[in-house]
């Protein structure tokens, strides 16, 4: 193809983060006058992809194209000089500032070192002019606007700027059906006017409806791009799924026991609407589902850790009150978050002080803490997982990102202190180099293999599939459905029940 | 070898607080006319100066620790040693009797702190600032703004102005509040769920500690301390002065400050705050032999807090 179509190309692009190689070889092109879907699912290298576009990110390797002409982004402002413009997902706008201010943040037009405010009301009337969009109060807080009037006011922004280039990312979130539309007419519009047009979208449906091509990521490589109207749900799907089952998953006499938990209609009202599910000794679950689909409210909610309006916990047959983290753990329940930055690790603190932090008490007579003998179980832990650390005193934050997640599990998993039970593990190899990966699937197998039950919360298509004994589907708070490991084309059901359809 | 340069240079970043503390100490020495500054009653009297602050300074340590900041210290040492003099003189209360009432109204204005805080999740830093001009408010209503004179009890002198074997009780009180707080910080459980508390917050909720409690205890023990270093403070002055309590936040804020570029880098700790109290202590001291005016004792302590934090956020130790 003449490259002299294509506004934006890149070629051999590669990223890696600690761990992980979050784009690999990206070949990616966009055409003057179309709106382009990028599709894939959840860790797919999608935003990575995006960032390093809009100068997020810079990447190691690799040449970006803008018009044909080769261009650096450093800083994002690169980008948006360079013409290339994005509405994100969660929005950018200062919340407490008007339509005007945010629009014009950073471009105001002066006159004698005052704003001239006239000047910008009077532009700013004419972008919502140019745009045929709804009349739209651009003199009040956007905090006051729905979200569909937000997006609006940061595509007002982009325009303004003149852009060659609009990325909308996951932009149709937290839209309803009539305020999408009205988004896909902007695009439209953007397309007919010659501008490049990037859509980036969980839902498979609105890609069929209005992109020209679609390219679909999968695991940090362009799987292939596609004249959408030569494909259907299906295929997009088939393309999003890795054929390849990984190795790495231990092999073990799956036999799941006697009922362990039971999570009977699980409500907190507002991100978990209606979950139940069951867990047996010896058994993996899975639970499965988009970022945004209530799993981790849900895992945090089973531990106490989150208030529920309703539900009912049985454990071993007897019914169980859970409302406090403290309370779990002497049921013989562990978490093991995701985010392990935020939520499972102390940074700032050694490698000792996070490992036995759950279970100090153990370690105190008359509430002082016996040190040496905290440190001797620290050693035999960091053994048993094989956590890579200059000692036992080093400083958690200075770990690579698989070692970190070795810490996080081994203030639970290891059983040197506490009796655990039933364990929760919210995305256990996010972040985490395959090597790695393959620990932390083993330490799995081990725990069931010992009688544990498992519920494995995870966006990792490979990791629910190669792990679970059975997998639950969460989809906008509710449990949707469940699938039995040896289910035909599970991981397609999976990918199209959690998309719903 | 590289490596090995990397951590000397690691550890001197460290350590490079307590060097200035030593070089500052070495300066006066030979600055001070006729060795006046390493005189041992000069020392003793250095000593006498930073033993109120650093018993305030070990109180804001464990507030620090568990994430608080506590701004109403300085008040709470004011409005302790007004109602020390006012309770005996104008009350006829026993000096023990007052103590003892100082106290709990010191607990009550700290548990009243980690109330707001916690159970209407305003940060302390905002509840604090509140809590110090209430206070102030509170000691200007109780002494109308007057110092109370009186006969100074004997339990107070004697912790305030005698000595034993030469050295002053109140530097033993001293010595006594920062062992205390150094094995409580470092040694026991609660110690460790304070630092937990302070290091983050939902790591420590999602091991099962009960992070509230830890706020209530650091933001209790930091107004308690305050409120016992203000009788002493009454005791030294042997009266009641409304004001006397107002330079201690910013004092014990610094020397918290301080100490969180040394020892335990990035986190409040107790030697590092007796690094800092020392640092101003001395500083202070030393420019006054020197015969410089208080308010440039003022700006030079000031710019010895910034510059302590700024070299160690310049060498990424220290993060905000």
């Amino acid at each position: 193809m003449d490259s002299a179509q294509f506004v934006l190309q890149t070629k051999g692009v590669n990223k890696r983060f600690p761990g992980v190689h979050a784009l690999k070889d990206v070949d990616f092109n966009l055409k003057k006058g179309e709106i382009h879907g990028l599709v894939g699912h959840n860790g797919a290298g999608k935003s990575t992809l995006v960032k390093v576009l809009t100068g997020v990110y810079v990447p190691e390797s690799g040449e970006i194209f803008l018009e044909g002409e080769k261009v650096c982004f450093s800083k994002p402002k690169d980008a948006i000089d360079m013409g290339i413009g994005i509405v994100t997902q969660e929005g950018t706008l200062i919340s407490s500032f008007t339509g005007i201010q945010n629009i014009f943040l950073g471009q105001e037009i002066c006159s004698a070192g005052m704003v001239n405010e006239k000047l910008l009301q009077q532009k700013g009337h004419e972008l919502l002019k140019k745009t045929e969009l709804d009349i739209l109060d651009l003199n009040i807080p956007v905090e006051k606007l729905s979200p569909a009037q937000k997006k609006i006011i940061e595509i007002l922004k982009i325009i303004n700027l003149d852009p060659k280039i609009v990325i909308f990312d996951e932009s149709t979130a937290s839209l309803s059906d009539k305020e999408r539309k009205l988004l896909f007419d902007i695009m439209r519009k953007f397309r007919d006017r010659g501008m490049g047009v990037i859509f980036i979208t969980h839902y498979i449906e609105e890609v069929l409806n209005i992109c020209d091509r679609t390219t679909v990521m999968r695991d940090g490589q362009i799987v292939g791009t596609v004249m959408t109207k030569d494909v259907n749900k299906g295929k997009i799907v088939r393309m999003m799924i890795n054929k390849e089952q990984k190795s790495e998953f231990p092999e073990y006499d799956r036999n799941p026991g006697e009922v362990l938990l039971e999570v009977e209609h699980f409500s907190d009202g507002r991100m978990v609407k209606d979950a139940s599910l069951t867990i047996h000794k010896g058994e993996v679950v899975g639970l499965f589902g988009t970022v945004g689909s209530g799993r981790t409210e849900l895992g945090e909610m089973i531990f106490g850790a989150r208030k529920k309006e309703s539900g009912k916990l049985t454990m071993n047959g007897k019914e169980i009150r859970v409302d406090n983290v403290k309370k779990a753990i002497k049921q013989g329940m562990a978490l093991i978050p995701d985010d392990r930055l935020n939520k499972a690790l102390m940074l700032e603190e050694p490698v000792v002080d996070n490992v036995t932090l759950p279970f100090l008490k153990e370690y105190t007579k008359a509430s002082v803490v016996n040190r040496k003998s905290e440190c001797k179980d620290t050693q035999k832990i960091v053994e048993m997982l094989d956590i890579k650390t200059p000692s036992i005193f080093t400083k958690v934050n200075s770990l690579s990102g698989g070692n970190k997640q070795k810490v996080s599990f081994g203030k639970w998993v290891t059983g040197v202190k506490g009796k655990i039970d039933f364990y929760i593990f919210d995305e256990p190899t996010e972040g985490v180099d395959v090597g790695a990966c393959a620990e932390m699937y083993k330490i799995i197998a081990s725990l069931v293999q010992k009688g544990a039950g498992c519920l494995v919360i995870s966006s990792d298509l490979a990791e629910v599939v190669g792990l679970s004994d059975r997998v639950y589907i969460m989809r906008e708070g509710e449990i949707v459905a469940q699938f039995d490991r040896d289910t035909d084309d599970l991981q397609q059901k999976l990918i199209s029940t959690s998309l719903g359809f | 070898m590289p490596k090995t340069s990397k951590n000397n240079s690691a550890w001197f970043t460290k350590y490079a607080t307590i060097f200035a503390l030593a070089v500052v100490f070495i300066f006066f020495v030979f600055s001070t006319d006729r060795f006046r500054f390493i005189q041992a009653d000069n020392l003793l009297n250095v000593l006498r100066q930073v033993s109120i602050l650093s018993i305030v300074a070990m109180g804001m340590t464990v507030a620090m620790a568990s994430g608080q900041f506590d701004l109403s210290t300085g008040p709470v040492v004011g409005l302790s040693c007004v109602f020390a003099m006012g309770l005996v003189t104008q009350q006829n209360m026993s000096p023990l009797m007052a103590i003892v009432i100082i106290l709990l109204i010191g607990l009550a204005v700290g548990a009243l702190n980690a109330f707001v805080t916690t159970s209407l999740k305003i940060p302390s830093i905002i509840v604090t600032l509140g809590m110090q001009s209430i206070v102030t408010g509170i000691i200007y209503m109780y002494s109308g703004g007057k110092s109370l004179y009186g006969q100074n009890p004997a339990l107070y002198e004697f912790f305030g102005q005698k000595n034993v074997a030469g050295i002053p009780i109140l530097a033993l009180v001293m010595v006594v509040f920062v062992a205390v707080t150094y094995f409580i910080l470092n040694k026991t459980l609660i110690g460790r769920y304070i630092y937990a508390t302070g290091g983050n917050e939902v790591t420590a909720r999602l091991s099962g500690i009960s992070t509230k409690k830890y706020k209530y205890f650091g933001l209790m023990i930091s107004a308690a301390f305050a409120a016992f270093a203000g009788i002493l403070l009454a005791g030294r002055l042997g009266s009641g002065q409304p004001s006397a309590g107002d330079s201690y936040t910013m004092e014990a804020l610094s020397a918290v400050f301080i100490g969180m570029t040394t020892i335990r880098v990035g986190q409040s700790n107790v030697m590092g705050t007796m690094v800092g109290v020392l640092l101003l202590g001395i500083v202070s001291n030393g420019l006054n032999l020197l015969g410089w005016d208080y308010f440039f004792q003022d700006m030079a302590k000031g710019i010895i807090m910034i510059a302590a934090v700024a070299f160690a956020a310049s060498k990424s130790e220290l993060k905000f």
